[in-house]
């Protein structure tokens, strides 16, 4: 259906303005900022091209065959440990950490929860004081250095809402209300307000009506691992990239996979080398280069671009570059209601609560989160694979009654939490796998600090008391186990003012090379409540704006 | 014991590999994420691509009493049989011979357990469940399992969930696009002012 607008096609050997790397919430963000003031752009992506109308319902291809990846998984291999006393392991199933190979990244498939953070979660540090033996810290910007971006993103990326009863204060109202409440939602705003709640709509990128040219949810059903076929969804694919190519200076390389960053003999970043689509070793020449690989190959890109003046890897003086990493926690209680929920139709989440976001000591842990109502996981063969009580039949008459009976009447109830930076919770170099181009294999060391768990156990508590406040005839949970798998890469280039302790400053700018910026998770200093996405974002449209004047006085 | 046996051993034991791994993980089978090649569409069962007809047989037989018929249609109607057939040719194609192999030994070990009884589908329905109950914790089961499931609820396009009788078990209709109320639930909800409010 749609043509392709042509892309400028940039030469190798002659520096560009800027080069970017990766195309996902962040990157995609940042070619379009770029290429809007006026700045010639390569977007180097090592996934594919793919456009909305390659993609579909088919749940056997997206979420069975990886396609929400962007291809197999078995090419890139990870490994993972829970300390550094271990051996890290490839994993039998998932990857520990999931991310999309693709233009618009990981912003294609995901979920969209679009939670900007509160002014707590950048002064922390100071307002509760030290965690001996954490990172624990206070960001180097505050919530109204970044309130003028959130707005942004809530009008540029599309953003729909409702303001909520714990919400910082915003400049600017949502542009587009909040979609239409879904059964979970309507059970979570019950069980929450039985029990003195607040639950509010749900802030989600994904559109509730058309806006900015692109057409409102058809509530089909399909976000979560799934492309979004008619562009209402918010990924940087639908909102960003063709607002990047639309100027004409913007060309989104897919398939390119940057594997070095060269720098020259004044300890500047001369060229980006990566490998084209037919394997041949290509280096693009920039003049600026920002990082925006996700939080966990962002980091391992630095540590592999060692060389005999960065001998422990790019822009790592400090030593912690892929340290501090953190996840967010996820706690999952589930219900079963009298009637149908059909929770497999419109988006995943309309209703969420921010009660018990702020930590309390009295508690005796370090910790907060939010609650969500969905219905996860959804589609019929995940669902039918372990998604019943844990002493339900796996096969049999039993099994197949219940299937009829519980598919469209369960919901989820999950809480996300905080995630503690621990020094030993790292992205390293594996020592020995290697991924399909001969690389190391990211290797994934993390073990849940003690508060984590209780928080999740805390937050998992609590939402069994709201299904049962909400009137569930059956309630059931997730035991709270260690993490090994996660979706949300932070902390591991965190951002700060002292050069001995964080990888950028507060500008984006790496402490130890001029024209270095690393902008995407990695930047995070502390973790948030679960859903990182819309900050990843607004940090983007705030670093792009200094990288704009530092590039227009000369200063890069 | 020569090396062959003891593999068909470890297919039919227990399994070790599924404890530990997180609860996610856990439903997120690699049995079905050792993709290769992509479908194509379903062609009406004439014959199978790799499964001769006694293991056809056997195998959907399993199928059945993984979901079975009663008042509505189960993995036999479904045609998870050819599911398993094309999948086996195609993008699970490793798992063939551990499938076939353990096959064999199952159906070993059900001739061993009932005198003149020539298969497991010969058995009676109880002693079916009985078998397959003895076997339920192993490799060789999980992986027929997780066939069956993906056969019965994948599109149709892939030989299985013939007429979407899946579907129709989960009570999941496959309308691409919907309108609210969606559910019972949303559809009683009367407090939600903030709903629909424009900005």
């Amino acid at each position: 259906m749609a043509t392709h607008r042509e892309q400028p096609r940039f030469a190798t050997r002659e520096p560009v303005d800027f080069v970017v790397v990766g195309s996902g919430a962040a990157g995609g963000v940042m070619a379009k900022e770029l290429a809007e003031a006026g700045f010639d752009v390569v977007v180097l992506e090592q996934g594919p091209y793919l456009r909305q109308e390659d993609f579909g319902h088919d749940e056997l291809a997206h979420i069975f065959h990886q396609e929400w990846f962007g291809g197999r998984e078995g090419e890139h291999p990870q490994t993972f440990r829970r300390t550094d006393e271990e051996d890290a392991e490839v994993m039998d199933f998932l990857p520990p950490l999931i991310y999309a190979r693709m233009v618009g990244g990981s912003s294609v498939h995901y979920t969209a929860n679009y939670w900007r953070f509160h002014e707590v979660d950048f002064i922390e540090r100071s307002l509760l004081g030290p965690l001996s033996g954490t990172g624990f810290a206070d960001w180097p910007i505050t919530y109204d250095d970044l309130d003028p971006y959130y707005t942004k993103v809530d009008w540029e990326i599309g953003v729909s809402g409702a303001p909520g009863p714990h919400d910082p204060p915003r400049s600017r109202p949502y542009p587009v209300p909040p979609l239409p409440i879904k059964s979970s939602g309507a059970i979570l705003e019950k069980g929450a307000r039985e029990l003195g709640l607040n639950p509010f709509p749900a802030p989600m990128a994904i559109l509730s009506q058309p806006y900015n040219g692109r057409p409102g949810c058809i509530h089909c059903g399909f976000c979560l691992a799934f492309g979004c076929e008619v562009g209402a969804k918010s990924s940087t694919l639908a909102a960003m990239i063709p607002q990047a190519e639309a100027t004409g200076r913007c060309e989104i390389r897919s398939e390119s996979t940057v594997f070095r960053l060269d720098t020259d003999d004044a300890g500047r970043i001369s060229e980006v080398v990566y490998w084209d689509r037919d394997g041949h070793e290509q280096a693009q020449q920039a003049r600026a280069v920002v990082l925006c690989a996700n939080g966990a190959e962002t980091a391992r890109l630095l540590l592999m671009s060692e060389s005999s003046r960065f001998p422990d890897g790019l822009a790592n003086a400090s030593g912690l570059v892929g340290k501090y990493l953190m996840f967010n926690g996820l706690s999952f209680a589930y219900g079963l209601f009298d009637h149908p929920l059909n929770e497999y139709k419109g988006v995943q989440v309309t209703r969420v609560l921010h009660d018990f976001y702020a930590s309390d000591p009295a508690r005796g842990f370090y910790g907060g989160g939010g609650i969500d109502a969905r219905f996860f996981p959804g589609s019929p063969i995940w669902f039918a694979l372990g998604t019943l009580p844990p002493d339900a039949p796996t096969w049999g008459a039993e099994y197949k009654r219940m299937l009829g009976e519980y598919y469209t009447r369960t919901v989820a109830i999950n809480g996300h939490t905080t995630s503690l930076p621990l020094e030993t919770n790292t992205i390293s170099l594996d020592p020995t796998v290697k991924d399909k181009w001969g690389r190391p294999a990211l290797r994934v060391t993390y073990k849940d600090h003690p508060d984590d768990l209780a928080t999740m156990q805390f937050l998992l508590d609590r939402s069994m008391e709201i299904l049962e406040a909400a009137g569930a005839k059956r309630i059931w949970q997730a035991p709270v186990t260690e993490t090994t798998l996660a979706a949300h890469l932070l902390g591991t280039c965190r951002m700060g003012n002292d050069p001995a302790e964080s990888v950028v400053d507060r500008y984006h700018r790496a402490h130890d090379v001029p024209n270095l910026f690393i902008c995407d998770g990695s930047s995070f200093v502390t973790s948030g409540r679960g859903q990182p996405t819309m900050t990843i974002q607004a940090l983007a449209f705030r670093a792009a704006d200094h990288l704009i004047e530092f590039a227009q006085r000369g200063e890069i | 014991m020569p090396p062959k046996k003891q593999s068909r051993r470890a297919f039919l034991g227990t399994s070790g590999s599924v404890i530990g791994g997180s609860w996610i993980a856990l439903n997120l089978p690699a049995i079905l994420a050792t993709a290769d090649l992509a479908c194509t569409a379903q062609s009406e069962g004439t014959g199978f691509e790799v499964l001769t007809a006694f293991e056809a047989a056997e195998l959907e037989a399993i199928a059945a009493q993984i979901i079975p018929t009663d008042e509505t249609p189960g993995a036999r109607e479904a045609g998870v049989i050819y599911f398993i057939d094309r999948a086996l040719n195609t993008f699970s194609a490793d798992n063939l011979e551990p499938i076939r192999e353990g096959l064999q030994e199952f159906e070993a070990s059900v001739r061993e357990e009932h005198a003149g009884v020539e298969a497991f589908s010969a058995l009676s329905n109880d002693q079916q469940i009985e078998a397959l109950r003895a076997i339920e914790e192993s490799d060789f089961f999980g992986t027929i399992r997780t066939m069956t499931i993906a056969g019965m609820f994948s599109h149709p396009s892939y030989g299985g969930n013939r007429n979407k009788v899946g579907w129709q078990l989960l009570q999941f209709d496959d309308r691409h696009a919907w309108q609210p109320p969606f559910g019972y639930y949303d559809a009683q909800y009367t407090s939600g002012e903030a709903d629909g409010d424009a900005p």
